[in-house]
């Protein structure tokens, strides 16, 4: 749910495409997943991402986080300008590279339009490309990243490890109380992942697991919604979690929060709000931009009796795209350390925090 | 009724602030066929006097008659028309232009006037056999004598047939062999032509060839 | 001696106010000349570069392809181009902006050219791309917004009918944001909405403010481009490296395209510009040359006229060198009043003469501002260098005669009177080997394209023809006298006395004005013998009887094209009976920017008529190419760069280069720049296929072209706007063309004509001054006021007459030179000769008539003399 970052993009497409006669298809309950077929892009939905983070570790034990986005945000379904650089779609990517240990973080970003084969995202074969950077699927059904920018980068092969996981109920993700405001996801939940990552141009070898979301719909959020936080957690039980907590302009959790849980025998359940509680609390980072971001959390999910503290190695994982498209956001490796059941657990996932610059209903509203 | 006759002729120069009387008037007369010689020292005022009567210059104050005609009241123009009709001038030196031959020089006065270039043509030939510079007709004044140039001047002076002729020390530049000659020409024409001569010198030689002479000093006559 | 320049200089300066004023405003207007000209010149092209600098913007290096841009499917296959910095494709063109009050009459009755528009320079960039290289700040873009991101420019922008222009247009044209503008392009006429307003900065500087940003898929749209982008810049992560860069990229370039830096394009305009502006420079010094005649006139007049006083100061011991630096600084002090007055005077010109050669500049050559560039401090300098040393040159004369003059000039009446000069010799053999050195220099060849031993002749033959000037007037001082005393009585006698007396005194200043007359002569002959030629060819080759052009002029880098609504538009009229459409690109060939274009052999040798001078069966060859690597080529293509018939020429394609024959040369004068054609089989087949930039048609016999002309414009839609000219229209429009293009050369002679004219109106006045006795002599002896002035007013007709003769003979001869070396070697064409009779005659008229003018004052002065032989 990574759906901060779009805001600003989506009201853009709001305003050109109430030009256009055509119309993008909205999410509706239903919907079949198949595989690897909805890997590929789904242009007829308005927005859709591919989302990648990792913990992965060199041989000699250094740990390191990485993140790669493909964002495609539709602006006009059929533009009456025949021209191959009209503006269908942008494609908007994001890469990050955690290096907790050196205390490094150093991210970039690429924002094309498809132009004649500039950026694009195929849809017969899993193919999502901008400029030099790219994701897709090779002929072993490996999931292959590639992209660097000045000194920083990766490469990295994907194994998708277990079966996708689909979210929501009925194949459809609900964002808001609207019937439409909703989106088809999946994830890949832990995909064995090698390669090299770069930071500063140094290159290391490096493996470990991965996370993937792949979701696309047509509108996602309300007014009234000022931001979120996500989370991904791989626990060493074998048990992965996804949580959002909407947060709402008075403050309040929106009741539309969810998750999922699966299993460590792959069994898959749908979190409803009243299911879990995620609370910010301990240490705060207050970012360049003045953004101050809750790098401690508190998940309790009673039913399962499992209470997990949440905490990073390293508060500086913003990104933050202030001349591009104006997003910012927090997005970073994390540390998941609780007790499941009474014992013990240890974890690592991917924290998301977003809504924390900026007034996100503005932005929303277009205005 | 004389040919001129001046009554306070009076002519001041103003220079900056002061005021110079050149005459501080003067009355007499002159009848047509006179010979009048002006003497005085030099700035006594003979020359202005004789610039008034040639119409050359109008005076400051009193009354001037050439030939009945008042010059005091009348304008550059009729003043240059007056000269052209009535006057004929030998200076000291510079009495011809540089840029024609000894012949358009005697002619010009005629020229001017409108006479017929055959007319001028035939005035000019009789008085260079008078004033004896015939064979000088086709030079310029450059190349001859100092005495043929005041020759020819006389002869200019008198080609339009002027009723008064004013010479301005016309010896004053020859040696005496030629000013002696000038002169008698001057004698001979008031005597033959009864061509009316005021004249301004220093030489009491040219004086005493005068009918007539006036003395002035300080712009008034002794 | 301070004491003595402010006493014996600056005063009678300060109290002659009229010659003083002349001599300042003469040299002022010869200054002026040269600086405005100075600034003209550097306006079209400056104002080219600064346009390209100011839409170039950070870009280090621009990929450029051959033909008409590169095709965009090898953009991708560029990606590689990302080792060494970020690209930024680009879409750039000219339109023109449609005038509120002439939308909806799309010249339908009027006979005449394209109304004058003004132009909009239009960039069209992938705005993702391109925010490294250019500024763009934009004013306001909405409510409350704090700054705008690229993603919210582009949002601006991502639309084919929205715009972003410069504040400076929209207060100029009354635009709003959110408005509409109104944008001509090829014959197309499109409504834009304004989305964003751009501060003064960056690439809105582009031609004062005329400036259009556009996405670059609206910006492929308004011109016809889609597929095709003009350029890729190049911003490097190392801009020191960007002779490396250039070197490394060249083999790695696809062919048909390569890499250049954005300023070469500038050198290029230069080059085009260089002929052009030669001629204007070379013209420009001719009133500087007259100014300085008129420091030597005035100094003059002050020697003369103070002889007696210099006389005085030498009886009182002051040296002669001294009296040389007091004459020397008096020429000074004129030359620095005449500078300071002239720069000022240089802006006002400048505008004017911005006024009439953008026109020509715009419609020959380039998109240009109509406004000179600022002075400079180099300006002053060049005033400054040339003012004051040659003043100095010039006062030089006078003033080492003023500093021979005895001291006993002070003597009344033992000045010495100017002997009369005679014939010598040397006054005819000098001149005369001067003038066979010019014929002999005419016959040299060109040096890198520029006509320089051509300037030298014209340089030899004014020299030639002015030291011939006292012989001449010997000559004719002997042979008119009985002529001037019969017909004009004792004044012509007095005239010509003085004037025969004053042969060396004003023998230059009848050669400064016939050197300034014979510059009009030599144009006028130049420019009458083009205009017939042009004529003859205009009437021998244009044969269509429509000729069908896109709404906007094309000019170099803003390509004009017709949609295919008006092609058919043409095309389906029933008259019409054939059709040949042409197409012209601008083509980089030995580094500069010459025209290659495209159009229908068969039609062309089936109905129209080329002038072809070589080879003798020039048809057959030219029929032989079609479809052919074969081409035909114009005269100034074929002098310039010394092709023939029979030879090869490379050109480059998208294809990379390639060897085309030529088969024939025909005569053009639509182009300076030199023109290869080539059948439109061919050019497709190497550059695609591009829409035309023209049409001509051809309609069936006893039909009225003006009707066709009407009911195809009447066909069109309100989007479309072509300019169609009937066969009788495009002969009046290019000879208006001509003529415009001439209308500076008319003016800077006009300048040189009336500072000669000051010349000799002191000239006068020096000999009046000179001769102030012998006027009081004349005076004396009878003459009137009207006599004098008669006689004073003959001698200046007489002074104009005889300089209009030799200005005459001389400008004949100087319009051999440029017509025969000149103009072949800079713009390569052949011209006619041909004598405008009529001009010469009148001109004759006017020039005697304006020189006895010229004498009034003078003469008024020499009537005013006082009447004294002793002051």
């Amino acid at each position: 749910m990574r759906c901060r970052i779009l805001l600003a993009i989506l009201a853009a497409g709001c305003v050109v495409a109430a030009q256009g006669g055509a119309s993008w298809r909205e999410a509706s309950p239903g919907y079949t997943f198949a595989f690897p077929r909805d890997h590929a892009s789904h242009p007829d939905f308005k927005i859709e991402w591919w989302y990648y983070t990792g913990n992965v570790a060199a041989k000699d034990g250094r740990r390191f986080g990485y993140q790669v986005t493909f964002f495609r945000v539709g602006v006009d379904p059929a533009p009456a300008n025949p021209s191959k650089w009209a503006v269908r779609d942008l494609f908007m990517t994001h890469l990050a590279v955690s290096d907790p240990v050196g205390k490094r973080y150093r991210y970039a970003e690429r924002l094309s339009r498809g132009g004649p084969g500039l950026a694009g995202a195929d849809v017969e074969r899993y193919r999502v490309w901008n400029d030099d950077w790219s994701a897709s699927l090779d002929d072993q059904g490996r999931h292959r990243l590639l992209a660097s920018d000045k000194g920083t980068g990766l490469d990295l092969a994907l194994d998708e490890g277990r079966k996708p996981v689909v979210h929501g109920l009925g194949g459809i993700s609900q964002k808001g109380a609207e019937a439409g405001n909703a989106s088809h996801y999946y994830s890949l939940t832990r995909m064995p992942t090698r390669g090299t990552i770069t930071v500063d141009g140094e290159r290391v070898e490096v493996a470990g697991e991965s996370w993937m979301d792949h979701e696309f719909g047509t509108s996602f959020l309300e007014p009234d919604q000022v931001g979120w936080d996500w989370l991904s957690i791989q626990l060493a039980d074998g048990r992965e979690l996804m949580l959002y907590q909407l947060r709402q302009a008075d403050g309040r959790r929106d009741p539309r929060s969810s998750g999922t849980l699966v299993g460590a025998d792959g069994r898959v359940t749908h979190l409803a709000a009243a299911d879990f509680t995620l609370a910010p609390g301990g240490p705060v980072y207050r970012s360049a931009n003045g953004a101050t971001y809750p790098v401690a959390w508190t998940i309790v999910l009673p039913s399962l009796n499992l209470n997990l503290k949440i905490t990073t190695p390293l508060n500086t994982q913003e990104l933050s795209f202030e001349g591009s498209t104006g997003v910012a956001y927090w997005e970073g490796l994390i540390d998941v350390a609780g007790q499941a059941g009474g014992k013990p657990v240890m974890g690592r996932g991917y924290l998301e925090m977003t809504g924390y610059h900026g007034n996100l209903g503005q932005v929303l509203s277009g205005r | 009724m004389p040919l001129l006759a001046a009554s306070n002729l009076q002519k001041t120069y103003v220079s900056g602030d002061a005021r110079v009387a050149a005459l501080a008037g003067v009355s007499f007369s002159l009848d047509a066929g006179d010979f009048v010689a002006l003497m005085g020292p030099s700035g006594c005022g003979k020359s202005t006097l004789l610039h008034l009567c040639g119409a050359m210059d109008r005076p400051t104050a009193g009354q001037l008659l050439l030939d009945g005609r008042n010059l005091a009241a009348l304008g550059d123009d009729e003043l240059t028309h007056v000269r052209r009709e009535q006057v004929g001038f030998v200076f000291q030196f510079f009495n011809l232009l540089p840029t024609l031959t000894i012949a358009d020089n005697i002619a010009l006065p005629c020229l001017l006037a409108g006479v017929t270039p055959q007319e001028a043509d035939r005035r000019t030939r009789e008085l260079a056999g008078r004033v004896g510079i015939t064979p000088r007709l086709d030079h310029y004044p450059q190349q001859v004598s100092g005495g043929e140039m005041q020759r020819a001047a006389i002869a200019r002076a008198l080609a339009h047939q002027p009723a008064l002729v004013v010479a301005d020390e016309p010896t004053g530049n020859l040696d005496s062999d030629n000013g002696a000659r000038v002169l008698a020409l001057l004698v001979e024409l008031n005597r033959e032509m009864g061509i009316t001569i005021l004249l301004a010198t220093h030489s009491a030689d040219v004086a005493a060839a005068a009918k007539r002479v006036l003395r002035m000093k300080d712009g008034m006559f002794e | 001696m301070m004491r003595l320049f402010r006493q014996f200089i600056l005063r009678p300066l300060l109290r002659d106010r009229v010659r003083t004023a002349t001599t300042i405003v003469g040299v002022a207007l010869g200054i002026a000349v040269i600086i405005a000209i100075q600034l003209t010149n550097a306006s079209s092209v400056r104002g080219f570069e600064t346009a390209l600098e100011a839409v170039a913007g950070k870009t280090s290096i621009e990929i450029v392809g051959s033909g008409s841009g590169i095709d965009e499917t090898l953009l991708p296959s560029l990606g590689w181009l990302r080792e060494f910095g970020v690209v930024s494709p680009v879409v750039q063109g000219d339109a023109a902006l449609v005038e509120p009050d002439a939308v909806g009459q799309p010249d339908g009755t009027r006979e005449a050219g394209r109304p004058r528009t003004e132009a909009v320079r239009v960039l069209g960039v992938d705005i993702l791309r391109d925010q490294p290289f250019r500024e763009y700040r934009l004013l306001d873009v909405g409510a409350g917004e704090p700054e705008v991101t690229t993603q919210r420019f582009l949002q601006l922008l991502t639309n084919e009918r929205a715009v972003v222009i410069t504040e400076k247009l929209a207060r100029r044209r009354g635009l709003a944001l959110g408005g509409e503008i109104r944008l001509m392009i090829g014959d197309r006429v499109v409504s834009y909405t304004i989305r964003g307003l751009l501060k003064d900065e960056g690439p809105a500087r582009v031609l004062d403010g005329n400036f259009a940003l556009m996405d670059i898929a609206a910006a492929q749209l308004a011109f016809d481009r889609l597929g095709r982008i003009d350029r890729i810049d190049l911003l490097l992560r190392n801009p020191e490296d960007l002779q490396r860069t250039l070197v490394a990229l060249g083999p790695r370039l696809p062919a048909g395209i390569e890499a250049q830096r954005p300023a070469r394009r500038g050198a290029q305009v230069e080059t085009m510009l260089a002929a052009f502006q030669m001629n204007l420079t070379a013209l420009s010094w001719i009133a500087l040359v007259v100014g300085l005649f008129l420091v030597y006139n005035t100094v003059t007049i002050s020697v003369v006229a103070r002889r007696q006083e210099i006389g005085m100061l030498r009886a009182l011991g002051v040296t002669g060198p001294q009296v040389l630096a007091l004459f020397l600084g008096e020429a000074a002090a004129l030359a620095v009043a005449g500078t300071v007055l002239g720069l000022g005077l240089a802006r006002v010109l400048a505008d004017a003469a911005v006024a009439l050669t953008s026109a020509t500049v715009s419609t020959l050559y380039i998109a240009s501002v109509s406004a000179p560039p600022a002075m400079t401090w180099g300006h002053v300098a060049l005033a400054a260098g040339l003012g004051l040393p040659l003043s100095l040159l010039a006062a030089a004369v006078p003033a080492l005669e003023a500093s021979r003059v005895a001291p006993t000039a002070a003597m009344h009446g033992h000045d010495t009177l100017e002997m009369r000069v005679r014939l010598r010799p040397v006054m005819l053999v000098a001149p005369l080997v001067v003038i066979g050195a010019a014929a002999g220099l005419a016959r040299l060849g060109p040096v890198n394209g520029r006509p320089y031993f051509g300037y030298v002749s014209a340089f030899a033959i004014v020299i030639g023809a002015s030291l011939i000037v006292p012989a001449v007037m010997f000559g004719l001082s002997r042979a008119s006298r009985g002529f001037l005393r019969g017909r004009l009585g004792v004044e012509g006698l007095l005239a010509h006395a003085n004037l025969s007396a004053a042969i060396p005194r004003i023998s230059i200043s009848v050669a400064a004005l016939a050197v300034s007359l014979s510059m009009m002569v030599a144009i006028a002959v130049m420019i009458g013998s083009f205009r017939d030629t042009v004529v003859y060819w205009v009437g021998q080759t244009v044969r269509a009887d429509l000729f069908v052009g896109p709404g906007v002029r094309p000019t170099v880098g803003s390509e004009q094209t017709l949609s295919s609504e008006v092609i058919e538009a043409v095309t389906r009229h029933p008259d019409v009976v054939a059709v040949d459409s042409f197409r012209n690109l601008d083509l980089v060939y030995n580094g500069n920017l010459v025209v290659l274009g495209a159009g229908h052999f068969d039609v062309a040798l089936s109905r129209g008529a080329l002038l072809f001078k070589s080879p003798s069966n020039a048809r057959a060859a030219m029929r032989a190419a079609i479809g052919q690597d074969a081409v035909i080529i114009s005269e100034p293509f074929a002098n310039k760069y010394g092709k023939h018939d029979g030879d090869v020429v490379g050109i480059s394609t998208p294809n990379g280069p390639r060897e085309f024959r030529v088969a024939a040369v025909y005569y053009d004068y639509s182009s300076d720049r030199g023109v290869i054609v080539m059948d439109f089989s061919t050019f497709s087949r190497y550059y695609g296929a591009l829409p035309p930039t023209g049409i001509a048609a051809y309609i069936k016999d006893g039909v009225d072209p003006e009707r066709v002309r009407s009911q195809i414009l009447a066909g069109l839609d309100e989007g479309h706007r072509a300019f169609i000219y009937t066969n009788r229209a495009l002969r009046t429009e290019v000879l208006r063309i001509f003529d415009s293009t001439f209308a500076i050369t008319y003016a800077l002679e006009l300048i040189a004509i009336v500072v000669a004219m000051l010349g000799v109106a002191g000239t006068l006045l020096t000999l009046v001054l000179e001769r102030r006795r012998e006027l009081s002599l004349l005076r004396l002896t009878g003459a009137d006021r009207r006599q004098v002035t008669r006689m004073v007013m003959i001698e200046a007709a007489m002074i104009g007459a005889v300089s209009q003769g030799v200005g005459l003979t001389m400008g004949l001869a100087l319009s051999m030179v440029l017509i025969y070396v000149i103009n072949v070697q800079s713009f390569g064409w052949t011209i006619q000769f041909h004598l405008p009779t009529a001009f010469l005659v009148q001109s004759t008229i006017v020039v005697i008539a304006a020189t006895a003018v010229a004498g009034v004052y003078p003469a008024r002065r020499a009537a005013q003399l006082i009447l004294s032989q002793d002051e």
